[in-house]
Protein backbone atom coordinates (compact mmCIF):
# COMPACT_ATOMS: atom_id res chain seq x y z
CA UNK A 1 0.00 0.00 0.00
CA UNK A 2 2.66 2.45 1.05
CA UNK A 3 4.72 1.27 -2.30
CA UNK A 4 2.11 1.82 -4.46
CA UNK A 5 1.35 5.13 -3.41
CA UNK A 6 5.27 6.09 -3.86
CA UNK A 7 5.23 4.82 -7.37
CA UNK A 8 2.03 6.59 -7.95
CA UNK A 9 4.01 9.51 -6.99
CA UNK A 10 7.16 8.76 -8.52
CA UNK A 11 5.31 7.72 -11.77
CA UNK A 12 2.83 10.73 -11.99
CA UNK A 13 5.48 13.36 -10.37
CA UNK A 14 9.09 12.24 -11.56
CA UNK A 15 7.93 12.98 -14.90
CA UNK A 16 9.07 16.35 -15.85
CA UNK A 17 10.59 16.88 -19.59
CA UNK A 18 10.70 19.49 -22.37
CA UNK A 19 10.64 18.78 -26.17
CA UNK A 20 14.64 19.40 -26.57
CA UNK A 21 14.94 16.83 -23.23
CA UNK A 22 13.65 14.41 -24.87
CA UNK A 23 16.24 10.86 -24.62
CA UNK A 24 16.97 9.24 -27.86
CA UNK A 25 16.91 5.93 -25.87
CA UNK A 26 13.56 6.76 -24.40
CA UNK A 27 12.33 7.17 -27.45
CA UNK A 28 13.70 3.63 -29.10
CA UNK A 29 12.19 2.23 -26.36
CA UNK A 30 8.57 3.48 -27.24
CA UNK A 31 9.11 2.82 -30.75
CA UNK A 32 10.29 -1.11 -30.49
CA UNK A 33 8.34 -1.74 -27.20
CA UNK A 34 5.00 0.49 -26.85
CA UNK A 35 2.08 -1.64 -25.88
CA UNK A 36 -0.49 1.63 -25.07
CA UNK A 37 -0.66 4.99 -26.53
CA UNK A 38 1.54 7.29 -25.21
CA UNK A 39 0.26 9.83 -22.93
CA UNK A 40 1.22 13.31 -22.37
CA UNK A 41 0.37 15.30 -18.69
CA UNK A 42 1.26 19.26 -18.05
CA UNK A 43 0.45 20.37 -14.73
CA UNK A 44 -2.54 21.97 -15.77
CA UNK A 45 -3.60 18.13 -16.72
CA UNK A 46 -1.97 16.49 -14.00
CA UNK A 47 -4.11 18.98 -11.33
CA UNK A 48 -6.90 16.85 -12.99
CA UNK A 49 -6.52 13.41 -12.14
CA UNK A 50 -6.29 14.44 -8.25
CA UNK A 51 -9.40 13.30 -8.45
CA UNK A 52 -9.96 14.09 -4.64
CA UNK A 53 -8.93 17.55 -4.61
CA UNK A 54 -5.57 16.72 -2.32
CA UNK A 55 -3.95 20.46 -2.41
CA UNK A 56 -0.44 18.99 -1.31
CA UNK A 57 -0.59 17.08 -4.81
CA UNK A 58 -1.42 20.46 -6.77
CA UNK A 59 1.97 21.88 -5.21
CA UNK A 60 3.45 18.74 -6.03
CA UNK A 61 3.03 18.99 -10.07
CA UNK A 62 2.65 22.63 -10.16
CA UNK A 63 6.48 22.86 -10.71
CA UNK A 64 6.14 20.06 -13.91
CA UNK A 65 6.59 21.29 -17.44
CA UNK A 66 5.49 18.08 -19.12
CA UNK A 67 5.23 14.31 -18.47
CA UNK A 68 4.63 11.36 -20.83
CA UNK A 69 4.08 7.68 -20.02
CA UNK A 70 3.45 4.39 -21.80
CA UNK A 71 3.23 0.79 -21.05
CA UNK A 72 5.82 -1.17 -22.52
CA UNK A 73 6.10 -5.18 -22.90
CA UNK A 74 7.28 -7.15 -19.65
CA UNK A 75 10.81 -7.06 -19.11
CA UNK A 76 12.45 -9.28 -16.40
CA UNK A 77 14.49 -7.38 -13.77
CA UNK A 78 17.63 -8.07 -14.77
CA UNK A 79 16.24 -6.59 -18.58
CA UNK A 80 15.02 -3.48 -16.29
CA UNK A 81 18.66 -2.99 -14.73
CA UNK A 82 20.39 -3.60 -18.05
CA UNK A 83 18.12 -0.94 -19.71
CA UNK A 84 18.74 1.06 -16.51
CA UNK A 85 22.28 1.09 -17.21
CA UNK A 86 22.37 2.08 -20.75
CA UNK A 87 20.48 5.50 -19.82
CA UNK A 88 23.63 5.71 -17.07
CA UNK A 89 26.27 4.78 -20.02
CA UNK A 90 24.41 6.27 -23.20
CA UNK A 91 22.89 9.14 -22.12
CA UNK A 92 24.52 10.49 -18.88
CA UNK A 93 21.52 9.87 -16.17
CA UNK A 94 22.27 9.49 -12.67
CA UNK A 95 20.61 6.74 -10.61
CA UNK A 96 18.42 7.95 -7.96
CA UNK A 97 16.30 5.38 -6.64
CA UNK A 98 15.95 1.99 -7.30
CA UNK A 99 13.04 -0.44 -5.74
CA UNK A 100 13.71 -3.92 -6.53
CA UNK A 101 11.31 -6.25 -5.04
CA UNK A 102 9.50 -9.62 -5.03
CA UNK A 103 6.12 -7.57 -6.23
CA UNK A 104 7.45 -4.68 -8.22
CA UNK A 105 10.98 -2.92 -10.01
CA UNK A 106 11.56 0.89 -9.49
CA UNK A 107 14.48 2.43 -11.46
CA UNK A 108 14.49 6.17 -11.39
CA UNK A 109 17.29 8.71 -12.64
CA UNK A 110 18.19 12.45 -13.49
CA UNK A 111 19.81 14.22 -15.73
CA UNK A 112 20.54 17.87 -15.79
CA UNK A 113 18.84 20.17 -13.59
CA UNK A 114 15.17 18.69 -14.47
CA UNK A 115 15.30 15.86 -17.29
CA UNK A 116 14.27 12.47 -15.32
CA UNK A 117 13.06 8.73 -16.48
CA UNK A 118 11.54 6.01 -14.81
CA UNK A 119 11.11 2.46 -15.17
CA UNK A 120 8.37 0.81 -13.02
CA UNK A 121 7.42 -2.94 -13.53
CA UNK A 122 4.86 -4.63 -10.92
CA UNK A 123 2.07 -7.59 -11.43
CA UNK A 124 -0.66 -4.82 -13.73
CA UNK A 125 2.73 -4.28 -16.39
CA UNK A 126 5.72 -2.16 -16.87
CA UNK A 127 5.81 2.02 -17.06
CA UNK A 128 8.46 3.69 -18.61
CA UNK A 129 8.19 7.61 -17.71
CA UNK A 130 10.19 10.58 -18.87
CA UNK A 131 9.81 14.25 -16.76
CA UNK A 132 10.70 17.63 -17.34
CA UNK A 133 10.27 19.89 -14.70
CA UNK A 134 10.66 20.40 -11.23
CA UNK A 135 8.63 18.54 -8.74
CA UNK A 136 7.34 20.02 -5.26
CA UNK A 137 9.41 17.33 -3.29
CA UNK A 138 8.44 19.22 -0.14
CA UNK A 139 5.17 17.86 -0.09
CA UNK A 140 6.20 14.27 -0.32
CA UNK A 141 5.48 13.53 3.58
CA UNK A 142 2.30 15.13 3.45
CA UNK A 143 1.35 13.12 0.72
CA UNK A 144 2.38 9.96 2.24
CA UNK A 145 0.08 10.92 5.59
CA UNK A 146 -2.89 12.01 3.37
CA UNK A 147 -3.01 10.38 0.04
CA UNK A 148 -5.02 7.66 -0.25
CA UNK A 149 -5.75 4.66 -2.93
CA UNK A 150 -8.01 5.97 -5.40
CA UNK A 151 -7.65 9.49 -4.49
CA UNK A 152 -6.09 9.59 -8.23
CA UNK A 153 -7.35 9.07 -11.87
CA UNK A 154 -5.54 5.80 -13.12
CA UNK A 155 -4.79 7.46 -16.44
CA UNK A 156 -4.40 4.18 -17.83
CA UNK A 157 -7.80 3.11 -17.92
CA UNK A 158 -9.35 5.99 -18.95
CA UNK A 159 -10.20 5.27 -22.51
CA UNK A 160 -7.55 2.25 -22.45
CA UNK A 161 -9.64 0.46 -25.30
CA UNK A 162 -9.84 3.25 -27.40
CA UNK A 163 -5.95 3.69 -27.00
CA UNK A 164 -5.25 0.85 -27.39
CA UNK A 165 -6.90 0.30 -30.68
CA UNK A 166 -5.32 3.68 -31.90
CA UNK A 167 -1.56 2.23 -30.60
CA UNK A 168 -1.79 -0.97 -32.70
CA UNK A 169 -3.04 0.66 -35.91
CA UNK A 170 0.07 3.19 -35.47
CA UNK A 171 2.14 -0.20 -35.11
CA UNK A 172 0.64 -1.43 -38.44
CA UNK A 173 1.19 1.24 -40.49
CA UNK B 1 60.32 12.37 7.17
CA UNK B 2 57.53 13.55 9.33
CA UNK B 3 55.68 15.51 6.34
CA UNK B 4 55.97 11.51 4.84
CA UNK B 5 54.40 9.74 7.87
CA UNK B 6 51.73 12.08 7.82
CA UNK B 7 51.13 11.19 4.53
CA UNK B 8 51.31 7.52 5.05
CA UNK B 9 49.14 8.03 7.96
CA UNK B 10 46.45 9.99 5.92
CA UNK B 11 46.59 7.21 2.98
CA UNK B 12 45.61 4.35 5.44
CA UNK B 13 43.27 6.42 7.41
CA UNK B 14 41.50 6.22 3.54
CA UNK B 15 41.58 2.87 3.34
CA UNK B 16 40.69 1.94 6.06
CA UNK B 17 37.10 4.09 5.40
CA UNK B 18 36.85 2.50 2.19
CA UNK B 19 37.47 -1.34 3.49
CA UNK B 20 34.39 -0.55 6.39
CA UNK B 21 32.63 0.76 3.55
CA UNK B 22 32.79 -2.18 0.91
CA UNK B 23 32.03 -4.31 3.90
CA UNK B 24 28.62 -3.15 4.00
CA UNK B 25 28.71 -2.36 0.37
CA UNK B 26 29.36 -6.05 -0.10
CA UNK B 27 26.93 -7.56 1.85
CA UNK B 28 24.29 -5.31 -0.06
CA UNK B 29 25.76 -6.49 -3.23
CA UNK B 30 25.52 -10.58 -2.25
CA UNK B 31 21.71 -9.62 -1.94
CA UNK B 32 21.40 -8.16 -5.43
CA UNK B 33 19.47 -11.24 -7.48
CA UNK B 34 17.88 -13.02 -4.14
CA UNK B 35 14.46 -12.30 -5.06
CA UNK B 36 13.07 -13.41 -1.84
CA UNK B 37 14.66 -9.66 -0.68
CA UNK B 38 13.44 -6.24 -1.85
CA UNK B 39 16.33 -4.08 -2.33
CA UNK B 40 16.01 -0.01 -2.24
CA UNK B 41 18.63 2.45 -2.97
CA UNK B 42 18.50 5.83 -2.79
CA UNK B 43 21.37 8.13 -3.91
CA UNK B 44 22.62 11.47 -3.47
CA UNK B 45 21.13 12.78 -6.60
CA UNK B 46 17.66 12.17 -4.80
CA UNK B 47 18.79 14.03 -2.24
CA UNK B 48 20.13 16.77 -3.86
CA UNK B 49 16.62 17.66 -4.89
CA UNK B 50 15.77 18.32 -1.61
CA UNK B 51 18.26 21.43 -1.21
CA UNK B 52 17.78 25.06 -1.37
CA UNK B 53 14.06 24.86 -1.02
CA UNK B 54 12.29 27.44 0.50
CA UNK B 55 8.75 26.78 2.06
CA UNK B 56 7.56 29.17 4.64
CA UNK B 57 6.19 26.24 6.38
CA UNK B 58 8.24 25.25 9.94
CA UNK B 59 7.27 21.27 9.24
CA UNK B 60 8.24 21.37 5.55
CA UNK B 61 11.83 23.11 6.61
CA UNK B 62 12.32 20.39 9.17
CA UNK B 63 11.94 17.56 6.71
CA UNK B 64 14.02 19.33 3.94
CA UNK B 65 16.54 20.55 6.51
CA UNK B 66 16.99 16.38 7.57
CA UNK B 67 17.23 15.09 4.07
CA UNK B 68 19.40 17.46 2.61
CA UNK B 69 21.77 16.44 4.28
CA UNK B 70 21.99 13.01 3.36
CA UNK B 71 24.11 11.03 0.98
CA UNK B 72 22.13 7.99 0.50
CA UNK B 73 20.48 4.99 1.65
CA UNK B 74 20.24 1.38 1.06
CA UNK B 75 17.68 -1.54 2.53
CA UNK B 76 17.58 -4.90 2.10
CA UNK B 77 14.29 -6.05 3.41
CA UNK B 78 12.60 -9.94 3.22
CA UNK B 79 9.69 -11.03 4.82
CA UNK B 80 8.46 -14.82 4.91
CA UNK B 81 11.66 -16.15 4.75
CA UNK B 82 13.68 -19.11 6.62
CA UNK B 83 16.56 -18.40 8.53
CA UNK B 84 15.96 -15.03 9.49
CA UNK B 85 17.72 -15.25 13.05
CA UNK B 86 20.74 -17.15 11.35
CA UNK B 87 20.71 -13.95 8.86
CA UNK B 88 20.69 -11.72 12.00
CA UNK B 89 23.26 -12.89 13.54
CA UNK B 90 25.71 -13.28 10.79
CA UNK B 91 25.12 -9.61 9.36
CA UNK B 92 26.47 -8.51 13.33
CA UNK B 93 29.28 -10.77 12.92
CA UNK B 94 30.03 -9.19 9.79
CA UNK B 95 29.91 -5.50 11.26
CA UNK B 96 31.57 -6.02 14.18
CA UNK B 97 34.72 -4.77 14.35
CA UNK B 98 34.19 -1.93 10.97
CA UNK B 99 33.90 1.16 13.54
CA UNK B 100 30.43 1.21 14.22
CA UNK B 101 29.33 2.13 17.52
CA UNK B 102 26.11 0.37 19.25
CA UNK B 103 23.37 2.72 19.52
CA UNK B 104 20.65 0.91 20.63
CA UNK B 105 19.37 -2.89 21.01
CA UNK B 106 15.65 -3.83 21.02
CA UNK B 107 12.97 -6.61 21.40
CA UNK B 108 10.04 -6.44 20.10
CA UNK B 109 8.38 -10.03 20.53
CA UNK B 110 10.08 -12.29 18.05
CA UNK B 111 11.75 -9.32 16.52
CA UNK B 112 15.37 -8.34 17.31
CA UNK B 113 16.53 -4.82 16.31
CA UNK B 114 20.13 -3.71 16.60
CA UNK B 115 20.74 0.22 16.29
CA UNK B 116 24.92 1.22 15.07
CA UNK B 117 26.32 4.70 14.19
CA UNK B 118 29.57 5.78 13.04
CA UNK B 119 31.03 9.28 13.69
CA UNK B 120 33.18 11.45 12.57
CA UNK B 121 34.20 14.88 14.65
CA UNK B 122 31.16 14.47 15.98
CA UNK B 123 28.94 14.41 13.88
CA UNK B 124 26.87 11.22 12.94
CA UNK B 125 27.77 9.79 9.35
CA UNK B 126 26.44 6.71 9.21
CA UNK B 127 22.81 4.96 11.00
CA UNK B 128 23.26 0.79 10.41
CA UNK B 129 20.01 -0.88 11.93
CA UNK B 130 19.94 -4.43 11.90
CA UNK B 131 16.29 -6.10 12.43
CA UNK B 132 15.89 -9.99 12.43
CA UNK B 133 13.51 -12.95 13.63
CA UNK B 134 13.05 -16.75 12.36
CA UNK B 135 10.83 -15.41 9.65
CA UNK B 136 12.06 -11.52 8.43
CA UNK B 137 15.72 -9.98 7.97
CA UNK B 138 15.82 -6.51 7.34
CA UNK B 139 19.10 -4.35 7.31
CA UNK B 140 19.13 -0.43 6.20
CA UNK B 141 21.94 1.85 6.01
CA UNK B 142 21.54 5.51 6.13
CA UNK B 143 24.44 7.69 5.63
CA UNK B 144 25.32 11.19 5.31
CA UNK B 145 25.26 14.23 8.14
CA UNK B 146 22.53 12.55 10.30
CA UNK B 147 20.61 14.39 13.29
CA UNK B 148 18.86 11.51 14.73
CA UNK B 149 16.11 13.36 16.10
CA UNK B 150 15.19 15.15 13.15
CA UNK B 151 15.36 11.35 11.24
CA UNK B 152 13.31 10.35 13.68
CA UNK B 153 11.11 12.74 12.89
CA UNK B 154 11.12 12.32 10.11
CA UNK B 155 10.91 8.62 10.04
CA UNK B 156 7.40 9.12 12.08
CA UNK B 157 6.21 11.29 8.89
CA UNK B 158 7.33 9.35 6.54
CA UNK B 159 5.49 6.01 8.46
CA UNK B 160 8.75 4.39 8.28
CA UNK B 161 7.90 2.01 11.27
CA UNK B 162 10.92 0.32 12.38
CA UNK B 163 12.61 3.41 13.14
CA UNK B 164 9.88 4.34 15.58
CA UNK B 165 12.40 2.49 18.14
CA UNK B 166 14.56 5.17 17.55
CA UNK B 167 11.81 7.37 19.69
CA UNK B 168 13.48 5.72 22.76
CA UNK B 169 16.51 7.58 21.92
CA UNK B 170 15.11 10.34 23.60
CA UNK B 171 16.51 11.74 26.76
CA UNK B 172 19.48 8.56 26.33
CA UNK B 173 21.64 10.31 23.97
CA UNK B 174 22.04 13.66 22.04
CA UNK B 175 22.79 13.51 18.44
CA UNK B 176 25.40 14.55 16.48
CA UNK B 177 24.95 17.95 15.74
Amino acid sequence: MKISIITILIGALLTPMQSQGQSDLFNSIKKDNILDAELYFYASTLRMINIKRNPGFDELVNGIDKLKFFKVADLDRKEIRELANKFYTEEGYEEMVVIDGKEEVVHVMAREDDEYIALMADERGMIAVELIGNIGVHKIPELINTLNEGDLLDVFEVGREERLEHARESKDN
Amino acid sequence: MKKIGLIIITLLAGLGANAQEDAVSKYFSSYLDDENFTKVSVTSRMFSLFTDIETGDENEEEFLEAISKLKGLKVISGDSITGGMAKYRSALSTVKGKGYEELMSVRDGNDNFEFMIKEKDKIITELLMIAGADDSFHVMTLYGEIDLKKITSLASKMKIDALDHLRKLDGHKEDGN
